[in-house]
């Protein structure tokens, strides 16, 4: 019984972490282009990760039964922990890591102790397309902001209104995938069940309105004080990745997506310095948060 | 729910939109600031009209202080492109000064009116003409500012800002040619004289490159927001 209650509590932990965190990567251009208030931006946001956790948030149940099929409360409460910890060091020493990559490869290496993962092929799966959709990513901005940009419009307002209405429904569309992908997996951890979805989303409205001003005042005014072909191409390849990764049932990083994106709307400019080392930074760790995870998780489940 | 109303709203106005239709309106100011200035140098140094007309140039840049206000505040506090502020600034600081400098001529030429009951000229044939062409030119550049930014073609902005720097460029060659007189005949006129064309040349050429700087911007804003 008390685990069960422990399992919820660091659900909730871990979800408003999440949802805090995560706010600004997808509200983050439509407020830092200031079509949108800060405030607003936190209520489409919360809105978005509830509704996808609740439309499509179940199919990451998929993920944890194929990673963690003894489904043992003490594993997903261990998981969920180290992945809180994790996520809360690495934010502490400024350190771009992805708790759904973490969580993804905490619950492998607990299997792996456990000598219960059954399907390697779904691993493969998953690594294919952890490695594939960053380079989607890249290619896809790419090339649409060059597709963009050789297109002259006839009434630049009129382009400009349909930027702006199209970044509010990619804020909004981009926190659904984020809560039907990577709120789905926190969720789906501790045990899809009406109370799990319920303190969810107390958690996503709480994590969106008090964790995520710092964020979004950062990431709106220092990273995304962008373009708005650029932000909105960058949140449009994110969603239709996240999506496609949601429908496939695999965990997909919002961020992993979002970082590729920025990178590949960068170097789309002749004319333009884009700066790599950070971008390297951030793929590095990629890597290196998924097999740490797993690695943790095998001397956890060894213990 | 207020915020969320207002929100909403916000969401269908183009901020960058109603900032051009308010710079706008400020050059509307300058235009009429400047047929004013036009006025002003075809009146007789005796004319009591002189001071009238200074007062109301005058009046135009209390208009002008408080549109460019409004703006501002439009800018800093509206639904703009973070990437564009800066030059929206700066466009409303040229705007509004193509109306201050219009108030500086206008008291210069007040002024000099009174040196004229002293025994000083303030008109020649050939100097009218001079301030006569660069106020023609100011006056073409400010309209076709006012049709920049009102177009939502960016080929026409961009066409209209190369019309924009061709004026400022002639106004240019005029300013040079009156120098070079000025300096020919500096021994036949008094030193309140030559101040006083030198500093009409200087304004009026002040006004053209306004106009060529704040069209430069225009187009640069344009690109910053779609680009």
């Amino acid at each position: 019984m008390w685990l069960s209650i422990v399992v919820l509590l660091l659900t909730f932990v871990a979800v408003m972490l999440v949802a805090g965190n995560n706010l600004s990567a997808t509200v983050g251009p439509a407020v830092g282009s200031r079509i949108i208030t800060k405030r607003f931006g936190m209520l489409l946001g919360a809105v978005g990760f509830t509704l996808g956790l609740i439309a499509q948030g179940v199919g990451m149940t998929k993920t944890v039964n194929l990673l963690l099929p003894s489904g043992a409360l003490q594993l997903r409460a261990e998981a969920l922990l180290v992945s809180i910890l994790i996520f809360v060091i690495a934010d502490l020493i400024r350190v771009p890591m992805s708790i759904s990559m973490s969580l993804v490869g905490m619950l492998a290496g607990l299997s792996v102790a456990e000598g219960a993962l059954r399907n390697a092929f779904y691993v493969a799966e998953v690594v294919v397309m952890w490695v594939a959709a960053p380079i989607i990513a890249i290619a896809v901005s790419f090339y649409l902001i060059r597709i963009i940009n050789r297109s002259r419009p006839k009434d630049f307002w009129r382009r400009l209104q349909i930027y702006k209405l199209l970044l509010i429904a990619l804020a909004l569309s981009t926190s659904y995938v984020l809560g039907a992908n990577t709120i789905g997996l926190m969720v789906a951890t501790g045990g899809f069940s009406v109370a799990a979805v319920g303190l969810a989303i107390i958690a996503i409205f709480i994590g969106a309105f008090f964790l995520s001003a710092g964020e979004i005042r950062r990431v709106g005014q220092e990273i995304f004080l962008m373009r708005y072909p650029n932000a909105t191409t960058e949140l449009l390849t994110s969603t239709v990745l996240v999506e496609a990764a949601t429908f496939l049932r695999v965990p997909l990083s919002n961020t992993q997506a979002l970082a590729a994106a920025v990178f590949g709307t960068g170097i789309s400019y002749r004319s333009k310095f884009v700066s790599l080392k950070p971008f390297l930074l951030i793929a590095v760790f990629w890597v290196i948060a998924p097999l740490l995870s797993f690695a943790l998780g095998l001397v956890i489940g060894r213990i | 729910m207020g915020f969320e109303l207002k929100s909403i709203r916000g969401i269908l106005v183009v901020g960058e939109k109603t900032i051009f239709s308010e710079l706008s309106q400020i050059v509307d100011i300058a235009l009429e600031a400047n047929a004013l200035l036009t006025k002003m140098f075809k009146m007789s140094p005796t004319d009591g009209q002189l001071t009238q007309n200074l007062g109301l140039v005058g009046e135009l840049w209390m208009k002008t202080v408080d549109a460019e206000f409004k703006c501002n505040e439009d800018i800093t506090g509206g639904a703009v492109s973070p990437n564009v502020i800066d030059s929206l600034l700066r466009c409303t600081r040229l705007a509004s000064d193509m109306v201050h400098v219009c108030l500086h001529i206008s008291r210069e030429l007040a002024r000099m009116a009174k040196a004229y009951s002293a025994g000083l000229q303030m008109h020649y044939a050939y100097w009218d003409s001079v301030f006569e062409n660069m106020l023609a030119s100011v006056e073409q550049s400010q309209l076709k500012l006012k049709q920049a930014l009102g177009s939502s073609d960016i080929a026409e902005i961009s066409r209209l800002r190369k019309e924009i720097h061709a004026l400022e460029e002639a106004g240019d060659d005029v300013k040079d040619q009156g120098f070079d007189r000025l300096y020919g005949i500096a021994p036949k006129l008094n030193y309140l004289e030559f101040y006083h064309y030198q500093k009409l040349l200087h304004n009026c050429e002040d006004i053209l490159n306004d106009c060529d700087d704040f069209s430069a911007l225009l187009v640069s804003v344009v690109t910053s927001i779609l680009k």
